[in-house]
């Protein structure tokens, strides 16, 4: 059988290649031709690059400062690698979700999702942010109390569904593409570590790392 | 008692010997061994001989372990070509020899990530099948890259 080939370039040869590359160059050769930008978009690439940077890079993750920004960012977990998180860009809007795959260097900001009760105000708003490993998606879950609400993320979109339900009784939401493998996120409060929820006090603000550098 | 010889043959059919026991720090190669004993001559169709002779030398190399790391550094950076390095990759991907397809690789890796796109496509011999409507898109994308 004949290997697998990209622009008569053996597959293996250049995912190999390509997965040592840095986030920056990484996404400038995604111009190089459309079966390297096919193969750079792929889930299994990407999970791969993420775990090859993470074994890697030893560092720390995360570092938390009081007074960057004025709005209150939180880490809401990370699972495999990608890292979940939200802000808020006032006092009464309703969060926005992120989740951050570091070894892209690639933020992806979930779709705005409409609140079923309206204003938020006097609501508190948790989520968690888990992964499946039967059917390889991550679920953001979003819970609203007083009633608990389930919000189901299916593949970028977001599906909410005023219904209430019992804690255990939630099923969530879907969200494929991005994956990653976190080894730590170090708060001021301790290490989080990879799959835990780190919930942090909202005098914590998070520092992002996709600015440009 | 001599030591037992394995005989590789190149995708143009030249026939290398090496002793057996240099031979199976290639884990196809290993696995080949254990099975059937590997008594016949055994065929790398992706491998050229110029290359199959790099591996070869590779496989001989006297290294304490400890110095290891540094030789197949040494080992790749002295064969800087580009294409000589992607035929060496292939091979010890082929073969199965890790640290040499780790360094070969990384040695890639780490000439291409300054190149320009026209450099890289150069280099590795890659037509540019986009339209720069498409290649503006992408720059647009990734601006933050470029």
């Amino acid at each position: 059988m004949a290997p697998t080939t990209i622009d008569n370039f053996p597959l293996d040869v250049l995912s190999n290649i390509l997965i040592r590359l840095p986030a920056k160059p990484l996404a400038r050769i995604r111009c190089v031709s459309k079966p390297w930008n096919t193969l750079l978009s792929q889930p299994s690439f990407i999970k791969s690059h993420l775990q090859r940077y993470i074994k890697d890079n030893d560092e720390i993750l995360v570092v938390f400062a009081n007074g960057f920004g004025s709005d209150p960012e939180l880490v809401h977990g990370s699972v495999n690698g990608l890292i979940c998180l939200s802000y808020r860009t006032s006092n009464n809007a309703e969060p926005v979700i992120q989740i951050w795959n570091r070894s892209l260097l690639a933020i992806l900001t979930l779709p705005s999702y409409c609140n079923p009760f309206g204003c938020t105000e006097k609501i508190s708003i948790q989520f968690g942010f888990r992964f499946d490993p039967k059917t390889h998606d991550y679920k953001v879950i979003k819970f609203m109390t007083p009633i608990p609400t389930l919000l189901i993320l299916i593949q970028n979109s977001f599906k909410d569904r005023d219904v209430n339900l019992p804690y255990e009784n939630i099923q969530v939401e879907v969200f494929k593409g991005f994956l990653s493998n976190v080894t730590k996120i170090v708060g001021r409060d301790g290490i989080f570590v990879d799959g835990h929820d780190g919930h942090l006090g909202p005098a914590l603000t998070f520092w992002r790392p996709h600015a440009k550098t | 008692m001599s030591k037992k010889t394995l005989t590789l043959m190149s995708k143009d059919k030249q026939l290398f010997n090496i002793e057996e026991h240099l031979a199976v720090q290639s884990v196809t190669i290993r696995n080949m061994v254990k099975e059937d004993g590997a008594s016949s001559v055994i065929p790398l169709p992706r491998v050229d001989s110029e290359t199959l002779a790099l591996v070869i030398e590779y496989l001989n190399r006297q290294q304490a372990p400890e110095e290891d790391e540094d030789y197949v550094k040494k080992f790749v950076d002295e064969r800087g070509e580009i294409p000589t390095l992607l035929e060496l990759a292939q091979a010890a991907l082929d073969l199965d020899i890790k640290k040499l397809m780790d360094a070969a690789c990384m040695k890639v890796a780490d000439l291409i990530k300054d190149f320009t796109l026209e450099e890289v496509r150069e280099a590795l011999r890659i037509e540019n099948d986009r339209t720069p409507e498409e290649e503006k898109a992408i720059r647009d994308e990734f601006q933050w890259a470029f």
